[in-house]
């Protein structure tokens, strides 16, 4: 039996959850997490003053439900276990978790798995800007693990990203895989322009139209990829069926950023 | 009552701050000035102020002490107040504004346009070689204005920085190339030595071409006159002695404005490994400055952790109040501007005192409104030119309102022995 908490916030002031994993919760005793001090706003809160806490953290399992839609860092530094949310969620969720899987049964604010270097987090539902990406001034984005997103997300995803998968099922905004070190980026749907501007390594994988991409990127070959083909049955282990597209067909690939080391790829299929 | 001649009086009408202004006041009133341009034209008729009221309350007209004990008050039961604006403040008022947000654990977020943001965050990311304003004078042989219009933002200065002779640029205007690359042709294209048309959703595209263009990555093929272009544009500023990139809004308007400006800096920095360049925003007058100084961060930052914390898009003001993340908000001179529409419709919900110019109007009345005096007119105080180069401003005129400064300081001695 999971560690039960429900929230059922009266303003949308911001909650700060970081502290609240498994790996903290797992040898405490429920007074002890309801004891736990949290910011919100600019006040210390115990969580147990505001949310509902039942159940057994000891299996390593957190379930949220309720609103988290203003509550931040939900899931920060997550090393090992498992967060259930039944609802949305605010900004950072899991950033830089190290391992374990987060799953939102709802949607996401911006920066999901931002800088993250292990673990897996779903998003049944959209997200904002900066998935996988790197905070202001910070010079990695993302650098390992898995994020995986059923609808659509905003700008910059992977900005900055070091290693890693992110698979959109949905449309994507612009600029994604911008600044890309390496790694990997699926997106089923539409993407906005200018995908991987700066990428030195890396695959984007765009399985509907091309977007406009940048004139330093060039056309290398029409091809069947294999490569491609084990992205797919990585996707499909996760169950994760990302679109209809068969990733055994025919694909271009483009090389660039030419303005860096010009060593990434972004792959559409021929028939898009 | 006998005029008082004053010189080299400085003009906040935009990010120029003009110091050669010559005028003439009688008390409370500017009788004649000596000013070329329309902005500065507009911003002296704010100098005289009408004998409204000092503050009010819900609208009702308050004295200041009250209004000052409401405006603590609102302050010191929020659990999660905003304090934000100061984007023509002097930089004594913003260093009041940032100790009252440090001492009640507020968010601090100056007003600024989202091209200036994205600056900000750009200029973190990969750095930018810039330069005052009179270095660019007695330097600058080529001079590139990339999506904006100093002819309608930024009036004089073209008269002051372009078209003056110079130690190094002696024949002046005409020892300068000029060139403007924009989406639209404007008024300062037409006085420009060339105009280069861009697709408004491309500069990114065109970023690229022109860095390649320096890198050598690119090459041209067969006679393709667009690209020719853009290399003889490149030409001229690979062999300029000092060449000169302003950018403005433009840059900015779609949603690619910090990979815009990152690229554009980046230009810069290649175009330095065979010449010199530099790059100066036209925006208005800096208002970062003092944060910077004073917690290591330009904009964005909250204090309620008991330690500055950074976030410049997630505590930018507008969305902070679109999300209902702050349940009240002090705004310092015209601190809604900048807000988003859906902004503006959260904050009629929320408990707002506002710091502002008694001319100012604002789009609802708030919770208080207390008129402040004008910074460049009627109280002594530092303001940041756009080149970051700070500039005295003494009073001219007389006022019965307050300053801004001495507002804060009295609210603050009042949060204070309270609040935390």
């Amino acid at each position: 039996m999971p560690l039960r908490i429900t929230y059922e916030p009266t303003s949308q002031l911001p909650l700060d959850f970081t502290g609240i994993i498994p790996d903290w919760t797992r040898d405490k005793s429920r007074s002890e997490i309801e004891r736990l001090q949290l910011l919100r706003g600019r006040q210390q809160v115990a969580l147990g003053d505001i949310c509902g806490v039942d159940g057994d953290p000891s299996d390593g399992r957190i379930e949220l439900k309720g609103d988290f839609s203003s509550v931040h860092g939900i899931g920060t530094r997550m090393g090992s276990g498992e967060i259930l949310i039944r609802g949305n969620a605010g900004t950072y969720l899991g950033f830089a978790m190290r391992g374990g899987e987060i799953h939102l049964a709802g949607s996401a604010r911006d920066f999901v798995g931002a800088e993250m270097q292990g673990g897996m987090i779903r998003v049944d539902d959209s997200a904002g800007d900066h998935v996988g990406g790197a905070r202001s001034g910070s010079p990695r984005g993302m650098s390992g693990g898995a994020i995986l997103i059923s609808g659509d997300v905003g700008d910059d995803v992977g900005l900055r990203m070091r290693r890693g998968i992110i698979a959109v099922a949905g449309s994507a905004g612009a600029c994604i895989g911008r600044d890309m070190l390496a790694g990997t980026i699926v997106v089923g749907g539409s993407c906005g322009e200018s995908p991987g501007c700066g990428m030195k390594r890396g695959t984007l994988c765009l399985l509907s139209k091309l977007p406009r991409l940048l004139p330093t990127f060039r056309l290398g070959c029409v091809a069947h990829f294999p490569v491609l083909q084990l992205i797919d049955r990585q996707l499909c282990s996760w169950r994760f069926p990302i679109t209809a597209v068969d990733f055994r067909q025919v694909f271009r690939i483009w090389h660039g950023d030419a303005l860096t080391l010009g060593k990434g790829e972004v792959f559409v299929p021929e028939c898009a | 009552m006998a005029s008082t001649t004053f010189v080299d009086v400085i003009c906040s009408g935009c990010g120029c701050l003009c110091d050669d202004v010559s005028l003439e006041a009688d008390g409370d009133a500017i009788s004649t000035a000596r000013l070329s341009c329309h902005l500065g034209q507009q911003y002296l008729s704010h100098s005289t102020v009408a004998n409204g009221p000092v503050a009010e309350v819900d609208g009702v007209s308050v004295s200041l002490d009250v209004a000052i004990a409401r405006t603590a008050e609102i302050l010191e039961f929020s659990r999660a107040p905003l304090i934000s604006g100061f984007a023509t403040s002097s930089v004594e008022s913003q260093r009041c504004g940032i100790g009252l947000a440090e001492r009640l654990r507020a968010t601090f977020d100056p007003a600024l346009e989202d091209f200036h943001r994205a600056t900000l965050v750009a200029l973190q990311s990969v750095g930018l070689s810039t330069c005052t304003l009179g270095e660019i004078r007695h330097r600058a042989d080529v001079v590139l204005f990339w999506g904006c219009n100093p002819t309608e933002t930024h009036p004089r200065l073209w008269e002051r920085f372009i078209d003056p002779p110079g130690r190094f640029v002696p024949a002046g205007r005409s020892g300068r190339y000029v060139v403007v690359l924009s989406a639209n042709r404007s008024p300062t294209a037409d006085i420009a030595d060339e105009f280069i048309q861009v697709e408004s959703e491309n500069d990114l595209g065109l970023l690229a071409t022109l860095r390649g263009l320096v890198q050598g990555t690119t090459r041209g093929s067969g006679s393709n006159p667009l690209l020719e272009q853009r290399q003889s544009l490149v030409a001229r500023l690979k062999s300029a002695q000092y060449a000169v990139i302003f950018f403005g809004s433009e840059l900015a308007a779609h949603d690619r404005a910090s990979a815009n400006l990152e690229s554009l800096f980046l230009l810069v920095r290649e175009l330095n490994s065979t010449g010199r360049c530099v790059a100066v925003g036209l925006g208005g007058l800096l208002a970062e400055n003092v944060l910077t100084w004073q917690t290591g961060y330009p904009c964005g930052v909250s204090f309620a952790d008991g330690h500055p914390r950074y976030e410049p898009l997630a505590y930018a003001a507008a969305r902070l109040v679109e999300r209902n993340e702050v349940d009240a908000v002090l705004t310092v001179g015209n601190g809604v501007s900048h807000l988003t529409a859906r902004a503006v419709a959260s904050l009629k919900s929320l408990p707002w005192a506002a710091l502002v110019a008694s001319h100012e109007s604002l789009p609802f009345t708030p919770t208080v409104r207390i008129n402040i005096g004008h910074p460049a007119f009627h109280t002594a105080g530092t303001l940041f030119r756009m080149d970051g180069v700070p500039l005295r401003t003494q009073p001219v005129t007389f006022t019965h309102l307050p300053s801004d400064t001495d507002v804060l300081t009295q609210i603050s001695e009042r949060v204070t022995s309270q609040c935390i």
